[in-house]
């Protein structure tokens, strides 16, 4: 398990994190989302032991990351940019952490040379951005992580290189029960692959659930009322309406039956619940936080 | 044995062997090119022992001095070559990408320490192993091995390397920015010298007679220079006569005085270690790319920055603005602050500027800017109130060990004593000067020439006392007198007349070189000499008249006895010194044997030269007892000039071909009307140079 309590990080006056709280629970993939300068990067190079907190506690397994050498054997870690040494091809690299990773293995790192199909001895350098991308995968899972944390992952990889890489790092989650950690701006692709979420914004985590929770916790309805009405009754806590003819589409902060019940009072002609999207979720919950689309004329 | 055996290993030792070869390799280029020029060394000394077929003079022990004088330029080599070393194994500080790989990687930062540490001083070592190991070789195969030699040598190089590594990586853990690295580092080596040449220089503007000349007591922080003075060795030899009869000196032993040096500075660049180890260990990773690392340096960069401005850039505001206004010898107070005040504040906000990584810092940074503007000026009026005494300081008698004198007015007169009596003599006239200082700087007011419309000469003089304590007090002054008021009792220049004329001045003034030999070596004698500058009764140059080895003894015994009377620098501080010096050149020839300054190649000759005047009465009267000298040989300079004006009415046909129609036909006429003065500038005991003006 991945835990953090009240994480605090300054630079120069300016608090990226500002008492930060998750907790990844073991054999989890954590969906880590948030706008542009939320912390999440913050959050990832504290948990992987690059930056020291100011305030507050980052456990993995129990132990803190800072200066655990024996902790960090069994993270890996793809940085959204990943560094390689200039003049290294991936060969080198693999050479170089397998100095570093004890339980590195080899045989995974043949088998995933067929998956990824990169010329090893081809300087990285001289990769496109999703074949350096691949090649951070072909290590990182070539190092038996128990923990993989990931920023931005199938950011440059193709659709099918995307099915690829989560195939893989989902088997990895079934098979040896890695904990997962991932911060990306595609929530349609996290939906898919997480079972946990966590919201960030301003350098907290508004938000915490499970996929399942989050989305039982909020609710689309399309809806039209009665004799065609054009105003939704205002005692209604509606997050979010909008209309088209005579459907309104309300988002309501409760789950589907509750919110069907809470409608049922004005005889609508029509109510159909329909399951938001993480994208949604995502949207509706930020604009509480001041975080929405806005309506700008340019 | 496995990999994973080895990390345990690593684990344990704080060494990552991974970690230590991918440095190693990465950085190849640069200990392989370092070695591959030092390789070329001992090759050359391989060619050069083929090519003479083994048979070669050179023992263990020339070999060995030939180390240690290559051990001179090892300071300099490290200093530049730790740098880069520094700069490979610490690179990956400087950018957020290598930062996150590297502290995301399973090792803590001590291991990265050491084992970074350790490739770095590896890279600077392989250089020195392959260059050493070759001439070792070499050496070997010459015949020319000297263990004892060889180790010293290792040990010297080991030790001067490790030091300068420690303080490459003392830069490299100050600054998180690539290009920062070397220049800090630059700044940490010459950072001290530096700061006493512009103390120095700034105080010299204030305080009159203070020469802004560098006691150079910040020596030992600026290491190369330190170095490169220490890291020295004696030999002793002893002269053979090999078979043939031939005589050659052959080494008995060489000595390296460079240890200490050496250890001093390895134990420094161990302290330093320590300190590095202190920041590393709380450096924040995300200081990549800024120009200072350490939270708490940044004020002192910042204030550093500006107060090194402050003192230079407002030095040379104010020559480049103000000096043209100044009427007195030292600065005006109010035109330095607002130039030191104003470079203070540029500094300030580069300064600021550079932390910042920003152009936009002139509002948030105001205040600071506001506070060193204050501190320049209030440092300034400082400095100009004088509070320690500089201006008017002078030395006890009891604590100078010696001075440097030189006086020059119409002559010039220098040289070193350390006797007490001619040490007081100098601090009397220099305690005169001083009193006078006030008038005599007012004289200046009006510039060189118009102070001269009212003055006869211009004299400098030069005082520098060496201290017990082992310090230096070096002071200069300029000013015009009138040759009248040397005559007058409690001027400075009546002081000074005084004191060029006083036996022990004039004998350091004269005979210093040839006193030194007598105090250093065991034999010294005169061998002979000779007397130029004289002329026929027609004032027709002869030859110089040689002297013989009892010649010359009698003449320095009058010469002895004329400076004892006093006879000799009264024509410094008058105006008919072309009246009263001669033509006549003394030059007294000896010989002294060397006392360990050099190879032993027997004994060293030498000379003195001598001009005279009409007071020199004793010298005169024994030329004439030699019958070298009569009433017609001896002309005075004045007579000389007059006979080439004489014969020189126009130019002849001679300056004509040479120099044509290039100047108007007027300016080789003789001026027809009108004085004609002539001028001298020199001195009896130096080279004379003659002015002419009128028309």
């Amino acid at each position: 398990m991945i835990a953090v309590k009240n994480l605090v990080k300054r630079f120069d006056g300016f608090t990226a994190l500002d008492g930060t709280d998750i907790t990844v629970p073991a054999g989890s993939v954590y969906g880590l989302v948030g706008p542009n300068g939320a912390g999440k990067s913050t959050l990832i190079r504290h948990l992987t032991g690059v930056y020291r907190q100011d305030e507050g506690e980052i456990s993995l397994g129990g132990e803190a990351i800072w200066e655990n050498a024996a902790l960090k054997r069994r993270i890996a870690v793809i940085p959204d940019d990943w560094y390689y040494f200039t003049q290294s091809n991936i060969r080198d690299m693999m050479r170089f952490y397998r100095g570093f990773y004890p339980n590195f293995s080899m045989e995974r790192y043949e088998k995933l040379k067929e998956v990824f199909a990169i010329d090893e001895k081809r300087t990285i350098r001289r990769l496109s951005k999703g074949m350096q991308k691949q090649a951070a995968f072909w290590l990182a899972l070539s190092c038996m992580p128990d923990y993989l944390i990931l920023d931005e992952p199938v950011d440059g990889l193709d659709p099918v290189m995307r099915r690829q890489v989560w195939s893989l790092v989902m088997g990895d989650v079934s098979q040896r029960g890695t904990t997962v950690l991932v911060s990306s701006h595609n929530l349609r692709e996290l939906e898919d692959v997480c079972d946990h979420v966590g919201i960030m914004d301003h350098g907290k985590v508004l938000l915490e659930r499970s996929l399942a929770q989050l989305q039982d916790n909020m609710v689309k309805l399309q809806v039209v009322l009665e004799n065609g009405g054009e105003v939704v009754p205002p005692d209604l806590p509606v997050l979010h309406a909008s209309r088209i003819g005579r459907i309104h589409t309300l988002i309501m902060r409760m789950n589907a039956e509750e919110a069907t019940a809470r409608l049922a009072v004005y005889n609508p002609m029509l109510v159909d619940a329909v399951p938001l999207t993480l994208e949604e979720i995502f949207i509706y919950e930020l604009g509480g936080a001041d975080y929405a689309v806005k309506d700008i004329v340019l | 044995m496995s990999w994973e055996v080895r990390t345990m290993q690593s684990k344990t030792l704080c060494f990552n062997r991974a970690l230590f070869k991918k440095n190693l390799t990465r950085f190849w280029p640069l200990w392989g090119g370092a070695s591959a020029l030092g390789a070329l060394v001992p090759l050359t000394l391989l060619i050069e022992l083929i090519r003479v077929r083994f048979q070669i003079s050179d023992t263990p022990l020339t070999a060995t001095a030939s180390l240690y004088s290559a051990l001179q330029f090892v300071p300099i080599f490290s200093l530049l070559f730790a740098v880069l070393c520094a700069l490979a194994v610490w690179s990956y500080l400087f950018t957020a990408r290598s930062v996150s790989l590297m502290h995301t990687l399973p090792i803590t930062r001590k291991g990265i320490f050491v084992t970074n540490c350790l490739s770095g001083l590896a890279m600077m070592l392989i250089p020195y192993a392959v260059t050493g190991g070759l001439l070792i070789l070499v050496f070997l195969m010459g015949g020319m091995f000297d263990p004892v030699g060889v180790l010293i040598t290792i040990l010297s190089v080991l030790g001067v390397s490790f030091f300068f590594f420690t303080t490459a990586t003392f830069a490299a853990f100050c600054t998180g920015n690539m290009f920062a690295m070397p220049v800090l580092y630059g700044i940490f080596h010459c950072l001290a010298y530096v700061m006493e040449w512009m103390v120095t220089g700034f105080s010299s503007l204030f305080y009159y007679g203070t020469t802004g000349a560098m006691r150079n007591v910040t020596k030992i922080l600026t290491p190369v220079y330190y170095m490169v003075d220490h890291l020295v060795y004696t030999t002793t030899d002893q002269t053979m006569t090999d078979l043939d009869g031939y005589m050659h000196n052959e080494l008995t032993s060489v000595t390296f005085l460079g240890g200490g040096t050496v250890a001093m500075y390895a134990l420094a660049g161990a302290l330093l270690l320590a300190v590095c180890w202190l920041l590393y260990r709380s450096r924040r990773s995300e200081s990549a790319g800024d120009v200072v690392a350490v939270g708490w340096m940044k004020p002192i960069f910042r204030y550093g920055v500006a107060f090194c401005a402050a003192l230079p850039g407002g030095m040379g505001l104010y020559l480049l603005f103000w000096s043209g206004f100044q009427r007195q010898e030292t600065a005006d107070v109010l035109p330095m602050i607002v130039c030191m005040a104003l470079a203070g504040v540029i500094g300030y906000y580069i300064a600021s500027m550079l932390l910042a990584k920003s152009f936009r810092v002139f509002k948030p940074a105001w205040k600071g800017a506001a506070a060193t503007a204050a501190a320049a000026a209030v440092l300034c009026l400082a400095v100009s109130l004088d509070p320690l005494g500089i201006e008017a300081r002078l030395p006890e008698a009891g604590e100078v060990t010696g001075v440097y004198f030189s006086v020059g007015a119409n002559g010039y007169c220098s040289g070193s004593t350390a006797v007490p009596a001619v040490v007081q003599a100098v601090l009397d006239a220099h305690a005169v000067i001083l009193a006078e200082r006030e008038e005599l700087q007012s004289r200046v007011s009006g510039y060189g020439n118009m102070a001269m419309r009212d003055h006869d000469d211009w004299v400098n003089v030069h005082f520098t006392y060496s201290l017990a304590g082992g310090g230096e007090i070096d002071r200069a002054y300029s000013f015009p007198i009138t040759y009248a008021e040397a005559q007058q009792s409690g001027s400075a220049a009546a002081a000074l007349a005084k004191l060029v004329t006083q036996p022990g001045i004039q004998r350091a003034n004269i005979l210093e070189r040839y006193d030194f030999r007598i105090r250093e070596s065991s034999e010294v004698h005169l061998t002979g000499g000779n007397v130029c500058g004289l002329y026929t009764p027609q004032h027709e140059g002869v030859s110089p008249i040689s002297l013989t080895e009892a010649q010359s003894k009698t003449l320095y015994d009058a010469i002895s006895r004329d400076i004892d009377a006093g006879h000799f620098g009264k024509t410094l501080f008058t105006a008919d010194r072309d009246r009263l010096t001669y033509t006549a050149d003394i030059s007294l020839y000896y010989i002294y044997s060397y006392k360990a300054d050099g190879p032993a190649l027997g004994e060293r000759t030498a000379s003195l030269s001598i001009s005279i005047s009409s007071y020199c009465t004793e010298t005169i009267r024994a030329l004439e007892a030699m019958g070298i000298v009569d009433e017609n040989s001896l002309l005075v300079s004045q007579e000389t000039l007059d006979s080439w004006w004489n014969a020189e009415k126009s130019l002849d046909e001679e300056d004509e071909y040479f120099y044509g129609d290039s100047y108007p036909d007027e300016f080789y006429a003789y001026p027809e009307a009108g004085p004609v003065s002539q001028e001298i500038i020199g001195a009896a005991d130096v080279q004379t140079a003659m002015l002419v003006t009128g028309g």
